[in-house]
């Protein structure tokens, strides 16, 4: 064990100098997704749509400004910052030169002040402009309160003119959605616990940040200890392979910890910052870092085994990569799929793969089922000591010196 | 006391024959010099002493152990390594290369590690202020000082050096060679191997001829130049291969 310490000494002095990798794991994380959030918050706000309203309605023409006012408070709820203009002709505006055109033809009050009549507003986008996109969202939000206002109207109209009490919010919704939420085990939940399972899909994707360095570490450790001739040397020190492989892997394991933590900070800076709901609760921290633990110790031997059967480093970094977009598919797809929903064979073969049980280990504990969570752990220890023993298995001296670079 | 003895070993790496056969004895004081040319199959031979591959058929004994065994852990306490072309951690300056050695050859044992970097510092010839630097700005020369300075640390009963000054300037092999002459005057038993029949009579009191995986000759330098009625190994070596060609 005590050649374990020493070897994993050694990789932590050489970690700490090697500042391109403790940049992209740790660094990288910390400052790119906070700085992402804050980037993207300043290019949305800061960008500048041109609005252009022609009212060619002569009753609507002199309540403009109260449409503006309108169009310009539903554009701030959206985000968007935009030059409106006023035109009273439709051949004064150039489309080309516009994001968002609304246009009011003639005739359009008339037609809202019958009790039964139907106005026509037109409203053009600049395609392929995702702040025109919202502008057009904020546009519309704007009609469809003038619409309720002119039906609340109507109904209060109606209902005098029959000599009968309505109500006219009634009469608007006739029917009230009213939203509950429910465990799989059928207890009642509240509404954090729905936004913290709706969050754990994030927690789950974020799984992936950590096999990548795992991935990248460990085959720089077995396959760049050849290319840089130093594994020889090393193999010949007295130091058993087991203990040799035991500090290399809880130097990944170091590393892929870090990476996780750096992670989890950067993800929930990102939500913070960029204003997004972002509910977790401290049990699921703890689960997300029980199963990130759990992720690189099952990932670290697994890159041993293919490491140590790689005659090069482009040989272990292909083979690699394969892992690593196995993981992506998994974590990705949990972004928008229930992997405990899937059919049988597809869930079956699902379940071969390590990573699968880290993410369902997240997802089911946000749903409440704990002893499901439990079980997916203790899976992934299966698969930690089952891999690892392979992984030991496979540290063969002979492949890892007839390599040749 | 034989320190190393094969016999009869023999290798194939990807349906090629590298070694037919090969047998040698190093005996305990002895600076064996294991000398052929490129491909002979040196550098395979000796991973095989080391226990580093493994052989097709044939014996060995490495102080007293057969490579493998249960107890080659404890024997490679015994044994110092060079492989060709090693280098140390670039990363780590040298002072920490040769702490790291020491810890793992001192097994735990602090007050050994202190002994092996004094002993290391002094093997080297690196001041203080060049082993402070990281290993990664060092020069070849320096590079494959250090690494000798880490192979002979502990005081190893068998030291082991493939092709010691490969790719190293005259004035970075001359430091080698006179480190190597300086141990070998202290007793060590040295395995070294070489292209080089000059570097080889230099340093050697035994020497084994090499060719195509088969030991053609071995014996004390002046047996070869007797038996071959050479003035240097270099024709000796030429002579054998010759003769053993005819």
């Amino acid at each position: 064990m005590g050649g374990a310490r020493t070897v994993l000494w050694k990789e932590l002095k050489d970690l700490s100098r090697d500042y391109r990798t403790l940049v992209a794991v740790v660094v990288l994380p910390l400052i790119g997704l906070p700085g992402l959030a804050l980037l993207t918050g300043v290019l949305v706000t800061s960008q500048t749509i041109s609005l252009a309203i022609v009212v060619e309605d002569p009753f609507m023409a002199q309540n403009a400004d109260l449409l503006v006012d309108a169009v310009n408070s539903s554009l701030q709820l959206y985000g968007v910052a935009a030059n409106i203009s006023l035109y009273t002709n439709l051949s004064e505006v150039k489309p080309g030169e516009t994001d968002v055109l609304v246009y009011i033809p003639n005739g359009f009050y008339n037609n809202l002040s019958k009790i039964d009549g139907q106005a026509r507003v037109i409203v053009s986008i600049l395609i392929g402009s995702q702040a025109s996109e919202l502008a057009r969202q904020a546009v519309e939000t704007t009609f469809s309160l003038l619409s309720q206002n002119i039906v609340r109207d109507r109904v209060l109209k109606l209902s005098d003119m029959a000599s009968v009490e309505i109500n006219p919010e009634s009469l608007l919704n006739p029917i009230v959605v009213q939203r509950g939420f429910h465990k799989v085990t059928g207890a009642p939940a509240t509404g954090v616990e729905a936004s913290v399972a709706q969050a754990a899909r994030i927690l789950e994707f974020s799984l992936f940040f950590v096999v990548n360095p795992t991935v990248v570490f460990m085959t720089d450790s077995i396959v760049g200890e050849k290319e840089r001739k130093t594994i020889e040397k090393l193999l010949m020190a007295p130091i058993s392979r087991r203990s040799l492989l035991l500090g290399k892997l809880a130097a990944s394991g170091i590393l892929g910890l870090l990476s996780a933590i750096a992670d989890g900070i950067g993800i929930i800076a990102f939500f913070q910052i960029s204003g997004t709901e972002f509910t977790l609760s401290p049990t699921i921290i703890i689960v997300w870092f029980a199963a990130v633990v759990l992720l690189v110790l099952t990932t670290a031997p697994l890159i041993v085994f293919i490491a140590s059967r790689s005659e090069s480093v482009r040989a272990a970094q292909n083979a690699s990569f394969l892992v690593v977009m196995i993981a992506l598919a998994i974590y990705f797809s949990t972004l928008m799929v229930d992997l405990s929903k899937l059919p049988g064979p597809l869930s079956l073969a699902l379940s071969l793969v390590p990573f699968t049980h880290a993410a369902l280990m997240i997802h089911n504990y946000a749903l409440g089922e704990v002893e499901a969570a439990l079980l997916n752990a203790t899976l992934m220890a299966g698969y930690w000591i089952l891999l690892t023993l392979i992984a030991a298995r496979s540290f063969s001296t002979e492949k890892l010196v007839m390599y040749k670079s | 006391m034989h320190v190393v003895n094969a016999n009869d070993v023999w290798k194939t790496i990807k349906r090629k024959t590298i070694l037919r056969g090969a047998s040698l004895t190093v005996g305990e004081g002895q600076v064996y010099v294991l000398a052929g040319p490129n491909g002979a199959g040196k550098t395979t031979l000796i991973r095989i002493l080391m226990g580093l591959i493994s052989m097709d058929s044939g014996r060995i004994e490495v102080l007293g152990c057969k490579p493998g065994d249960p107890d080659w852990d404890k024997v490679k306490l015994d044994i110092g390594y060079l492989p060709e072309d090693a280098s140390p951690y670039d990363r780590l300056t040298g002072w920490e290369n040769l702490r790291f050695y020491a810890e793992l050859y001192s097994q735990g044992d602090p007050s050994k590690v202190e002994e092996y970097l004094e002993n290391a510092a002094a093997i080297s010839g690196l001041t203080r202020e060049e082993l402070s630097r990281r290993a990664g700005g060092y020069s070849r020369g320096m590079k494959r000082r250090l690494l000798i300075a880490a192979t002979l640390m502990h005081n190893p009963r068998l030291v082991v050096m493939d092709e010691p000054t490969s790719g190293l300037d005259v004035f970075a092999a001359y430091r080698v060679k006179r480190t190597i002459r300086s141990m070998a005057g202290k007793g060590y038993t040295f395995l070294i191997t070489t292209h080089d029949m000059s570097e080889a009579q230099e340093l050697a009191t035994h020497i084994g001829f090499i060719e195509s995986g088969r030991i053609i000759f071995q014996g004390t330098v002046e047996d070869a130049l007797s038996a071959y009625s050479a003035e240097s190994l270099e024709e000796a070596f030429v002579r054998a291969v010759g003769d053993g060609r005819s």
